[in-house]
């Protein structure tokens, strides 16, 4: 049984809500404070802030210094709509919510570019515009503010009490957590971590990560929403000492002190920062030193938070198992032989492509057959790795075709070419390394959910019996490329060899009708080897078209239907292997000068 | 108006080559570990806090009071790199210094109310409170003296950077640091000096422009700041793009300041915007190519 | 001149190196080849101090350089020329060469004088492109910038990594003529080649690395016959 909206699978979890509903309501009623109550509200919608920044920074691993400004046009929005124009709660709190979602959107737009330093440079900027315009414009008031902020009304008109009040907020705070808790464990919130592991991993795998990146920002600010306007109703008066720098350096420092990229670790965090002032109320001279000093203190010696501390040691940490119930054999699960996809064709005329003055592909062309393996071969330097990039859509090339089947390819950016059913493994293995190996997996059916954002947002049936379906195709895909018992580690703990099979595996989840392998083999034992191999001639034997890159001649020679050469940005010859290994320009430009045994001896001697 | 605007300009230049001082900073610890101190706006206020004691309680000379700043702030810089950097920078979490650093500052505003208390503190100019003309307007030497010593330190930061042997040594650890390592390079006292760099210069600042504005624990958040918006404005990687950045966030505000003093505050910012949205690494950034 | 017993490598769970012993004879060229990932790179870069060491032992002159800083390993006059060349792009040409010298300097400084001009003997271009930014160099020139500056601090040792890496096969017998001149001089070198041809050309003795691990040793000219080589890294 579970309930309707949220993704409570157990009665555990059941008792979890009940708990927090039981504790919520009892707890303005037995402790019935006035002061208390006010803190408790502000516990409660300070927590629903966190959680949103949270969101944006530990899970996407983007950062603001800016939230304070958002929590400004939640609060000044419903402010100023009550006062001014005689509005009431319910209709002047969605509207300051939506207003900071939108400022959010706004604010994202340079993020996909913008990294770093930058992206932390557009959010404060932001914040001191908030900071500025609510102590120096008149319609805020300024240091005077607003007040007489009238608190929410119940149906029949009366205002809401203090207690009343909290329970709002408490609920709404409740359900803020229920929906982040789904946005965690659906696809969503798997996306979003997989962003802040790999940008250039994400979007082979099809995800447009500015998308989801604009998407996190607008949940995050609609969060921060919901806290300016819950603030703004239970003072009564919100003027421009609230919403400064500071305000948003100690909502950050909440999030990394919890435990940035855990469910509980904003509440935690939230907690701790709010209740120092509370606590430590006769050492007011000092709270600055004990602040800072937190931060520091936890930054430092808990990188990972209090939360992510905790979760380190094993005791804490929830398994959530199922064991592989389809036994590994030859046979690719969605890839029956005359099952779509069918493999394509792939057509290159007169590729280029320069970095500075240096021309890594100098009109290259090639033709691959479909439903053939197609190895690529030449020097380190020749352009190979450089016609993988275009190929997917990293880099654009300057001049040039692509053809796949009887489509043109002009690649935008690479989750464009996956829609096109073009994906690739890396030379340099890039993993989503904090998820599981099977999440890994599981992002790269990216394209192939049906349900939308909506769906797993509310955790409907359909989106549930959607996640299972591809967990069952995921496990079997880790099972084709033989690491089936390793779905539930982390993909960084797995060895540099299964680490490859992972990223086959998660390039096959999308399907792809030409697949690039950039040096499978480099770093893969012997043994490991002829898995490879096996699993190489599997994928062919699927329909789909294989272009890959190796050193390892052996492998190439062995599993190639054609090999090209490059040198130079150019192909200099073309194919089977046996031609190839007799191709005396082969043998000058890839394996050096040939050998000549007089040579060998004047230098050894 | 034209008295306006000349004088709008010189207050620009001097305010702006303040933030073009604090921004080398930036720059410096930026290029050689990728991160760099959001408190330097802190370190600032101490160098004018400790240059006030020196000048003012202990009167000594000015340019003694410059030295103590300057000495005092750089040595503030090793123990913020021991502190705040060295340890944070071998975790994975990207934004760690962002953070650490804050929690320096705040710290520092702490010590700084306890130690010199809360108030706005006079720091009398050492060329007096009389003006100099100069084209049509009357203009305090001390912003002339800014706009020197400032500049001047800008360009010698460079020449000593590209010219000494030291300053070599530090550009290739920036560069990189695994060749710079096996050229015998210690590396890691590299990025002490850096942040030595980057905090005197904040520090110097601070002394410099005391007299124009006041002395207090909360000078120092703003011009930090701004310095950043002068260091992204410019990109974080290139001296001259930083030092032009600094100048015209600092003329911009004083121009905008005689429209509206609102304006003044809010300006900086909307620029900023706008430049980033226009380009995300600067006006005068490169652009970063993708290695895979 | 260097002995290395039982060297591990680990990148987080990844081994790079799984156990390896070589011996490097001072005066001799000793060649490290093997496809990508082998490890041949690594086993450079934990010599130098650059990648922590998780077992094993390394020895300079009998004396054991584990856990130095590579600072420290680089004054001891083990010089490395990295992998893709790592010169400073933003510096001059002499800028680097001095770098590279920064172990002498500044006490020594008519000595640097003095090997700076052997070097832009030995390599007359960089004498041409003194003044100029090394990035604008072209790939053959980097490349011996990268050796000339690895040259400059006078190393007992130097461990070389792959320096036909990208270059035209005319350039890459051109760096194979240095290399031979530099053993005449009576230098030690570790090369670290991709092109098995070329190393095996130069080396007294090589080293085949497969997996972290040696998977044959010998002089070169035993290797140049070896059947499994000969089908594995000479492609015929």
């Amino acid at each position: 049984m579970r309930l309707p909206v949220f993704a409570c699978s157990g009665p555990s979890d059941w008792v979890r809500v009940a708990a927090a509903v039981l504790v919520l309501g009892l707890l303005p009623v037995l402790l019935d404070d006035p002061f208390f109550i006010l803190v408790l509200q502000s516990l409660a919608y300070l927590f629903i802030v966190t959680l949103g920044l949270d969101i944006l920074v530990g899970w996407t691993g983007q950062i603001s210094l800016g939230h304070a400004g958002l929590y400004a046009v939640g609060a000044y929005t419903t402010a100023i709509m009550s006062t001014r124009l005689g509005l009431p709660f319910w209709v002047t709190a969605p509207a300051g919510i939506a207003l900071a979602g939108l400022c959010g959107a706004a604010l994202a737009l340079p993020s996909l570019r913008a990294k770093g330093p930058y992206l932390a440079m557009v959010t404060i900027a932001f914040g001191f515009m908030a900071e500025v315009t609510s102590n120096r414009w008149s319609f805020t008031g300024g240091p005077m503010g607003i007040s007489s902020i009238p608190p929410p009304t119940l149906p029949g008109g009366s205002e809401m009490t203090a207690t009343q009040y909290f329970w709002l907020i408490a609920g709404v705070a409740l359900l803020c957590h229920l929906l982040a808790a789904n946005l965690f464990r659906s696809r969503i919130g798997r996306t979003f971590r997989a962003l802040q592991s790999s940008d250039i991993a994400a979007e082979i795998v099809g995800i447009n990560v500015y998308r989801y990146k604009v998407l996190a920002f607008v949940i995050s600010s609609v969060y921060a929403g919901i806290g300016g306007v819950f603030f703004a109703h239970q003072s009564g008066f919100i003027n421009s000492d609230t919403f400064v720098f500071s305000f948003s350096v100690s909502l950050l420092a909440a999030v990394l002190i919890g435990g940035s990229g855990t469910l509980y670790g904003p509440l935690v965090g939230s907690v701790i920062l709010n209740l120092i002032p509370t606590v430590f109320a006769s050492l007011y001279k000092y709270h600055l030193y004990i602040f800072g000093g937190i931060i520091l203190v936890t930054i430092v010696f808990l990188p990972k938070g209090i939360v992510g501390s905790l979760r380190q040691i094993t005791w804490f940490r929830r398994v959530h198992r199922e064991t592989p119930d389809i036994a590994s054999d030859a046979c690719i699960p969605d890839f029956a032989p005359g099952s779509l996809p069918h493999g394509a064709a792939l057509a290159i005329r007169q590729l280029c492509k320069s970095f500075g003055g240096i021309r890594a592909l100098n009109g290259v062309d090639l033709a691959i057959a479909p439903g053939t393996i197609h190895g690529l071969i030449g020097p380190n330097g020749s352009g190979k790795s450089t016609l993988v990039n275009v190929l997917s859509g990293v880099y654009r090339a300057d001049s040039g075709a692509m053809m796949l089947g009887d489509c043109a390819l002009s690649p935008k950016r690479p989750s464009s070419m996956a829609r096109h059913g073009v994906t690739r493994t890396f030379q340099n293995i890039r993993l989503f390394n904090e998820l599981s190996v099977l999440d890994n997996v599981m992002v790269g059916f990216h394209l192939q959910f049906t349900c939308g954002f909506w769906r797993h947002f509310l955790q409907t049936r359909a989106a549930i019996a959607e996640e299972a379906a591809f967990r069952r195709k995921a496990i079997a895909l880790l099972a084709f490329v033989g690491i089936g018992e390793r779905a539930h580690d982390r993909a960084q703990d797995l060895p540099h060899g299964q680490q490859r099979m992972l990223e086959i595996a998660r390039a096959l989840a999308v399907r792809p009708r030409l697949l690039m392998l950039d040096e499978p083999a480099a770093g893969v034992s012997p043994a490991e080897l002829s898995n490879l191999m096996r699993i190489i001639r599997a994928i062919r034997a699927a329909g789909v078209t294989l272009l890959v890159i190796e050193h390892h001649m052996d492998l190439i020679m062995q599993v190639s239907d054609t090999i090209s050469v490059l040198d130079f940005g150019q192909k200099i010859a073309e194919g089977t292997a046996a031609a190839i290994c007799a191709d005396p320009k082969v043998i000058e430009a890839y394996l050096g000068a040939p050998v000549a045994p007089g040579e060998v001896v004047a230098a050894g001697a | 108006m034209l008295l306006k605007l000349w004088q709008a300009l010189i207050s620009g230049l001097s305010v702006g080559s303040i933030y073009a001082l604090i921004a080398q900073g930036y720059y410096i610890t930026y290029i050689t570990t990728g991160a760099l101190n959001f408190g330097q706006g802190e370190f600032l206020m101490i160098g004018a806090l400790f240059g006030l004691t020196c000048y003012v309680v202990l009167g000594l000379p000015y340019a003694l009071a410059i030295l103590g700043a300057v000495l005092v702030t750089g040595l503030m810089g090793i123990v913020l790199e021991r502190i705040a950097i060295r340890p944070v920078m071998r975790h994975a979490l990207s934004l760690s210094w962002v953070l650490s650093t804050v929690a320096v500052s705040i710290i520092l505003k702490n010590a700084a109310v306890d130690l010199w208390g809360p108030e706005q503190i006079k720091f009398p100019s050492p060329f007096g409170e009389g003006v100099v003309q100069i084209g049509p307007a009357g203009i305090f030497p001390q912003e002339l003296f800014i706009i020197a010593v400032a500049l001047g330190t800008v360009f010698a930061i460079q020449i000593f950077l590209r010219r000494s042997l030291l300053g070599k040594a530090l550009m290739a650890v920036a560069f990189n640091r695994n060749a710079a390592a096996v050229m015998g390079i210690n590396v890691p006292r590299m990025v002490v000096l850096a942040f030595v760099l980057s905090s005197a210069l904040a520090g110097l600042g601070g002394i410099l422009i005391a007299p124009i504005t006041f002395a207090w624990a909360y000078m120092g958040t703003v011009p930090g700041i701004k310095a950043f918006a002068a260091a992204i404005f410019g990109g974080l990687e290139n001296p001259i793009g930083i030092l032009i950045g600094g100048l015209i966030i600092g003329v911009l505000e004083q121009l905008f300041g005689i429209i509206n003093s609102n304006l003044k505050e809010g300006i900086t910012f909307l620029f900023i915007l706008l430049a980033l949205a226009i380009r995300p690494t600067g006006l005068m950034g490169r652009q970063e190519i993708v290695k895979v | 001149m260097l002995s290395v017993q039982g060297l591990r490598v680990a990148y987080g769970h990844a081994e790079a190196l799984r156990g390896v012993d070589l011996e490097a004879k001072g005066g001799e060229i000793t060649a490290i080849i093997g496809s990508n990932g082998a490890g041949k790179t690594s086993a450079l870069m934990a010599i130098s101090g650059l990648v922590p060491v998780t077992a094993g032992e390394i020895r300079l002159e009998g004396r054991s350089i584990l856990g130095m800083k590579p600072y420290e390993i680089a004054q001891l006059g083990i010089a490395h020329v990295l992998e893709g060349r790592q010169l400073f792009a933003d510096q001059t040409v002499e800028d680097n060469l001095l770098l590279g010298a920064y172990t002498r300097l500044p006490h020594d400084r008519a000595r640097v004088a003095e090997i700076m001009e052997r070097e832009m003997n030995r390599f007359p271009i960089l004498q041409r492109r003194r003044h100029q930014f090394a990035g604008n160099l072209s790939g053959g020139e980097q490349q011996m910038l990268a050796i000339a500056r690895g040259l400059m601090s006078d190393p007992k040792l130097i461990l070389m990594d792959e320096p036909s890496m990208g270059l035209a096969p005319l350039v890459v017998q051109e760096i194979a003529r240095i290399l031979r001149g530099l053993r005449q001089e009576g230098s030690t070198i570790i090369l670290v080649e991709q092109m098995a041809s070329v190393a095996l050309q130069l080396a007294d003795r090589v080293y085949v690395f497969e997996n972290g691990r040696i998977k044959l040793s010998g002089t070169g000219i035993q290797l140049a016959s070896d059947p499994e080589v000969k089908r594995a890294y000479l492609g015929g």
